[in-house]
């Protein structure tokens, strides 16, 4: 039996799985919930362990479920959960799970600036359980209104469906081609989007002399070293 | 004389890194490895054809690249499409259109077209990622081991860069966001490395004297200023770097600019009057996320090489003062 806790950071997942992300059959989910949950017998775990060492993707998921379990108990951490980390991190070798902890928003210890799906879920998980349901000193000192985080900014990650929706304006294009050439100490974005902007300026361009010394008849009839230290100098 | 010094410039470069491979290739920290990269980059001559993918598309390039004077002359031409060729000396770059028989001449102040959004070393001192050797391995032909940068959270994305053993020249330079998934990636499929890169390799492929030749009129007058625009919620390690305001030509309209940055990634937001053709929301631009929003009657879009959500949420939170 599942205490109120477990069960909402189940019906979160849940809620998860069903916001788009979703990627796994129901019963790989309940073997990862009760995996997390550290009800996972010990020889299923040594099979979920090598299957998450193959998958980038469901380590992930993973990961999410580590941070959803932080966020609905604010930040504190369930028993035993850092030696599980700490097996999933063993199994994986040089690609330990990651587990960010947010910072806070103004306003509800529940507004955390994390993805919108999690705020999402939360708000979903304490309408089905209610807030009477919420056992331990994680769910005590939840404030009373937290029930606003309905109106916390949602920040997601945009579905390709999303990012593809809109072209690209020539403002935006524009925009685009300022933030290559202000940042050019700052790993600045590099050939790819020159090239989707070059050929979307016309309007903008003003004719000028061709160079001289760009052109592949003269560079022929001299010696490589001298003919490209005049390029240069020229310039 | 000044040949014979200039030929063996490069060459003692190459034998200079080569050299110090040898004791570094096995115990060499990931922050040496990318200080050994930036000179690498900076200083090596190399010639070959690269391959470079990106949302699931791919394209060849050919790429020249030698260093005469300290002035950087490189040649890149797409093996497709277009047959689009990139001419650069220093920071002046041709860009040849064959099918509009064009020329736009730009300025670029980078100097590397293919590496510029490379991390520099100073990546090693920002916390919000984690620098690691990863796994050694062979790229056209070389041996190479492979670099990871990973962010510690989803608001930027990560690099793999497999770096030539013996000169810490990258070889295959992927960008990658948090699920893994490789938005671009940069590889040699051959390179030579140091030789002498010969001088019709670095000029266009055509003759150019039925060509017009542009370049851009200035659109835009650049004031450094302080904004009082600031956003509430940055994610964790970026800060403001440059606050611009941009005024265009014709005095018509002004735009301010903030730069954000991570000391890896770096985000533009641009805060504009509501009017002209602005959609709320993502789109795509290259590999660049932005998102637009209205706040208090503006238009604010952020962009930058960084997740969805982070271009979302550093928009969304933008207040005036």
């Amino acid at each position: 039996m599942r205490s109120a806790r477990k069960s909402i950071i189940w019906l979160t997942r849940l809620e998860l799985s069903n916001g788009g992300r979703g990627f796994m059959n129901e019963a790989l989910k309940m073997q990862i919930s009760a995996f997390v949950d550290g009800e996972l017998p010990e020889n299923e775990s040594q099979l979920l362990l090598r299957r998450l060492s193959q998958d980038a993707a469901m380590r992930q998921q993973v990961a999410e479920y580590l941070k959803l379990g932080r966020l609905i108990r604010r930040d504190q951490e369930l028993p035993g959960m850092d030696s599980l980390r700490g097996r999933i991190a063993a199994e994986l070798g040089q690609e330990p799970i990651e587990i960010e902890v947010e910072k806070p928003a103004v306003g509800s210890a529940l507004m955390t600036p994390a993805s919108g799906i999690a705020v999402a879920a939360t708000v979903a998980a304490i309408a089905l359980i209610g807030l009477s349901q919420f056992g331990g000193p994680a769910a005590s000192g939840l404030p009373d209104d937290a029930v606003a985080i309905d109106l916390a900014p949602a920040y997601t990650e945009p579905t390709p469906e999303q990012v593809l929706a809109n072209s690209p304006t020539e403002r935006l294009i524009e925009y685009s081609r300022r933030h290559d050439s202000s940042s050019p100490d700052l790993a600045s974005n590099g050939i790819l989007s020159r090239m989707v902007t070059f050929e979307l300026r016309e309007g903008r361009l003003v004719e000028i002399e061709p160079d001289p010394h760009l052109s592949p008849d003269e560079e022929q009839e001299t010696s490589p070293t001298s003919d490209q230290s005049d390029r240069s100098s020229s310039e | 004389m000044r040949k014979f010094g200039q030929s063996l410039a490069p060459a003692a470069g190459i034998i200079f890194l080569m050299w110090s491979s040898l004791s570094l290739a096995q115990q060499s920290s990931p922050d040496q490895w990318l200080e050994r990269m930036a000179i690498a980059v900076a200083s090596i001559d190399y010639e070959g054809t690269v391959i470079r993918r990106q949302r699931g598309e791919s394209e060849a390039l050919k790429i020249a690249h030698k260093i005469v004077d300290g002035v950087v002359n490189e040649r890149l031409a797409s093996q497709e499409g277009n047959g689009l060729e990139i001419i650069r000396v220093g920071d002046e770059v041709h860009c040849i259109l064959p099918d509009q028989k064009s020329v736009l001449v730009e300025t670029w102040n980078n100097q590397s077209t293919l590496f510029s959004a490379l991390p520099r070393s100073e990546a090693t001192r920002t916390p919000q990622y984690d620098l690691s050797l990863q796994r050694e391995g062979r790229i056209a032909g070389r041996p190479a081991i492979m670099l990871a940068i990973r962010p510690h959270d989803e608001y930027r994305f990560g690099h793999r860069i497999w770096l030539d053993k013996e000169t810490a020249f990258p070889l295959q330079t992927s960008l990658v966001d948090p699920n893994g998934e490789v938005i671009e990636e940069i590889k040699f499929a051959e390179i030579s490395i140091g030789e002498n890169v010969a001088a019709a390799a670095l000029d266009p492929s055509m003759s150019l004297d039925s060509f017009t030749w542009y370049r851009e009129s200035d659109g835009y007058q650049t004031v450094d200023v302080d904004t009082d625009w600031n956003c509430d919620d940055l994610p964790a390690g970026f800060r403001p770097v440059s606050m611009k305001t941009e005024l265009s030509s014709d005095g018509g309209s002004s735009t301010t600019h903030i730069v954000y940055s991570d000391g890896i990634a770096s985000i533009s937001v641009f805060i504009a009057d509501t009017g002209g053709e602005e959609k709320d929301g993502w789109a795509l631009v290259g590999t660049s996320n932005s998102f637009t929003a209205e706040i208090d009657g503006y238009h604010v879009t952020a962009v930058g090489e960084v997740p969805g959500v982070t271009v979302q949420r550093i928009a969304s939170s933008m207040r005036r003062q």
